[in-house]
């Protein structure tokens, strides 16, 4: 399995301003500040992460997080193997926010997709509104990948991805082809009738 | 359930024991609980591809819409018991009778007929319109030469038509390779069929796909001629996509609504591009009789583009050009937000802040707490504008102290979906683009391969999605 490198789709979702792009940045070119530009473009971005036994190529896709775009978000999640839902742990609404996400991906979204519950800030301890404890509980329940991130001082956040994954099968991904034999089938076909 | 099981038993069976088939699926319904104890017709109802087997007490009922080979399987199962009763609700008496008459024909192990049937299997997996296609086929195409092309398909174990790898739609790509051998062979022979494909009878998605197949086949032929008739063909398929005009119309509306004044980018919660900002009309008279300027335009001109280029790949490349475009409109207005925030921080007032803070209706408002006024506003202008808010705490960095030094580096600014998708999906709402959808279609559709494997799909996916608020939101 070495020496293979996975492609994982990932979705980011989470409301606006918790903080989704910067973590994505943070994990994707960690050398952030020597860059220039005025602006990175973070809709987009891949990162590989090699593990001991195999390599996984995120391609990370990011949503617009506002409630009037939520109506959007089937459209990115579809085919995706991860999904990370971004809460501000200094906003309580956010986190709300991100539980509804959560219903909606386990509700609606592939039941196999990797679920992770990012709270972000978490270097800005002395404005948490949200317990770490009651959302390692809720996540616990849920069976979702829980860690509290920092964009701003990189805390937890590579761990997160890597967490992601670890928890990512590494099946080949011939399983669709095979699952529906057609060729084989239609070439037995035609032996039998002619 | 149920419906799995009859799938898979549909799928296991070779072609020539439908009746198995039948007898098996019927198996399959008396196992539903409400089979027997009902004394109503068509209780278990078992969705099955695209028409629905419903079993009664007094045998299978067929829907009208049985269009598949599957269908006809459990029909002439039906047919060779007297016993039983066959119904088609609402079926023309006409197709009824040919129905059964290819039935008949096809058991009697007509070769010609038995490639359809194997063509018409492998297609019912994704369409309900074969049986369709094989008689439109069998019409214009001997039968012989069916099943020539059945037997080179056979002998070349190496496929002429290889599916990219890697992709999802492998299963798709199996399914219709061998549709396209044939179907091929009918163009090479007659290329004036290519414009015929409306007459096949399919919908637009299934012409559509079929014409994009043999566009792949003759783009890996080298068939230059063809490959072009094929791709405007693909093209007037698409352009059969109903939702095109409900896009239009939407957008069509909306300019309507604004003329004169320019669609305000605020309507999708997009930002306005500050440097238009400072006026107090909150946007830029481009002079008498002309719209106002919001900051986009050269974005939106881009995105005009695509109605000029007529390759996919290169349409696709459009799209990322105006991806980029947007990217460099963000930036530049980054550099004019980082410096009006600057002489605000200064105490240099602006109402340039005033108009953009209050502008930005829909954006998230961080309440910081206890700050001056002038901090506050800043700090908003600054996140709400440019969404100056990488590596989250930044702005609460600059708000306390907002001098230049905690800025060392111009701190670069992530631009994620939040400010991209609402600026891209104004700029498709300014653009002219009259078969959005169509579009969509062509470019995720006959792009090279090699490309949509790219962040391209992302970029298509956000054009899709655009398109879907657009049609459904109101305004």
């Amino acid at each position: 399995m070495s020496g293979k490198t996975h492609h994982s789709k990932l979705v980011l979702l989470g409301d606006t301003a918790v903080g989704k792009s910067c973590l994505v940045v943070r994990f994707v070119r960690d050398e952030f500040f020597e860059f220039q530009e005025p602006t990175i473009g973070a809709a987009f971005l891949t990162q590989t992460v090699t593990l001991d036994d195999a390599t996984v190529k995120f391609e990370i896709w990011d949503t617009a997080g506002q409630e009037r775009y939520r109506s959007l978000a089937p459209m990115y999640y579809r085919g995706a193997s991860a999904a990370v839902v971004v809460y501000d742990m200094t906003n309580r609404e956010s986190y709300d926010g991100a539980k509804s996400w959560i219903t909606e991906l386990q509700r609606r979204g592939d039941p196999n997709v990797i679920l992770a519950l990012a709270g972000n800030k978490v270097d800005n301890e002395e404005q948490r509104q949200v317990p770490k404890e009651e959302v390692q509980e809720y996540a616990n329940e849920n069976g979702i990948v829980f860690f509290e991130t920092s964009a701003k001082t990189a805390q937890n956040v590579r761990e997160l991805f890597v967490e992601i994954a670890n928890k990512l099968p590494k099946t080949e991904q011939a399983d669709e082809a095979s699952a529906f034999p057609v060729t084989d089938d239609v070439s037995e076909e035609k032996r039998g009738c002619c | 359930m149920a419906s799995l099981l009859a799938e898979s038993v549909a799928l296991a069976n070779p072609a020539q024991n439908w009746q198995d088939v039948g007898r098996a699926l019927e198996e399959l319904f008396l196992m539903q609980d409400n089979y027997r104890t009902s004394s109503i017709d068509f209780k278990p109802r078992i969705p099955y591809g695209s028409f629905q087997v419903k079993s009664t007490p007094s045998g299978l009922l067929i829907d009208a819409d049985a269009k598949t080979l599957q269908a006809q399987a459990l029909m002439r199962h039906a047919l060779t018991r007297q016993s039983r009763t066959i119904e088609l609700p609402s079926a023309n008496v006409e197709r009824r009778r040919k129905l059964s008459s290819s039935l008949r024909s096809s058991a009697k192990g007509d070769p010609a007929e038995n490639v359809c049937l194997k063509l018409g299997r492998l297609v019912a997996m994704q369409q309900g319109q074969v049986d369709r296609f094989a008689s439109k086929m069998l019409q214009i195409y001997p039968a012989r030469d069916l099943e020539v092309a059945e037997r080179r398909l056979r002998e070349s174990p190496t496929d002429s038509l290889s599916a990219p790898s890697g992709r999802a739609e492998e299963l798709l790509h199996r399914v219709h390779r061998f549709l396209t051998q044939i179907s091929w062979k009918l163009v090479e022979a007659n290329p004036d069929t290519v414009n015929e494909s409306k007459e096949f009878g399919f919908d637009a998605d299934f012409c559509f796909d079929m014409t994009h197949r043999l566009f792949e086949a003759a783009l890996l032929e080298r068939h230059g001629d063809l490959a072009e008739r094929l791709l405007f063909a693909a093209s007037a398929c698409a352009a059969a996509f109903e939702d095109d005009s409900l896009v239009h119309e939407k957008l069509c509306d909306l300019q309507k609504t604004y003329r004169g004044r320019g669609i305000p980018p605020a309507l999708f919660g997009a930002k306005a591009h500050p440097q238009f900002c400072t006026d107090a009309s909150c946007g830029k008279e481009l002079g008498p009789g002309k719209s106002f300027a919001w900051g986009w335009e050269e974005a939106v001109e881009v995105m005009n583009r695509l109605t000029n280029e007529s390759l996919p790949t290169a349409k696709v490349e459009t799209i990322l050009e105006c991806v980029a475009e947007i990217h460099r409109g963000i930036a530049s207005s980054a550099a004019i937000t980082m410096s009006i925030h600057e002489e605000d921080a200064m105490g240099v007032s602006s109402d340039g802040i005033e108009d953009a803070a209050s502008f930005h209706i829909e954006t998230k408002s961080e309440d910081t707490g206890a700050r001056s006024r002038l901090e506050k506003d800043a700090t908003e202008t600054l996140a709400e504008t440019t969404e100056l808010e990488e590596l989250d705490g930044s702005a609460e960095s600059i708000s306390p102290s907002p001098t230049r030094q905690t800025m060392p580096f111009k701190t670069p600014k992530a631009v994620g979906a939040d400010d991209f998708v609402p600026i891209f999906i104004y700029v498709i709402a300014c653009s002219n683009l009259r078969q959005p959808w169509t579009l969509h279609k062509f470019m995720s559709t006959l792009a090279s391969d090699s490309l949509l494997s790219t962040e391209a799909k992302y970029w298509l996916t956000v054009l899709e999605s655009g398109l879907f608020f657009l049609a459904n939101a109101e305004f």
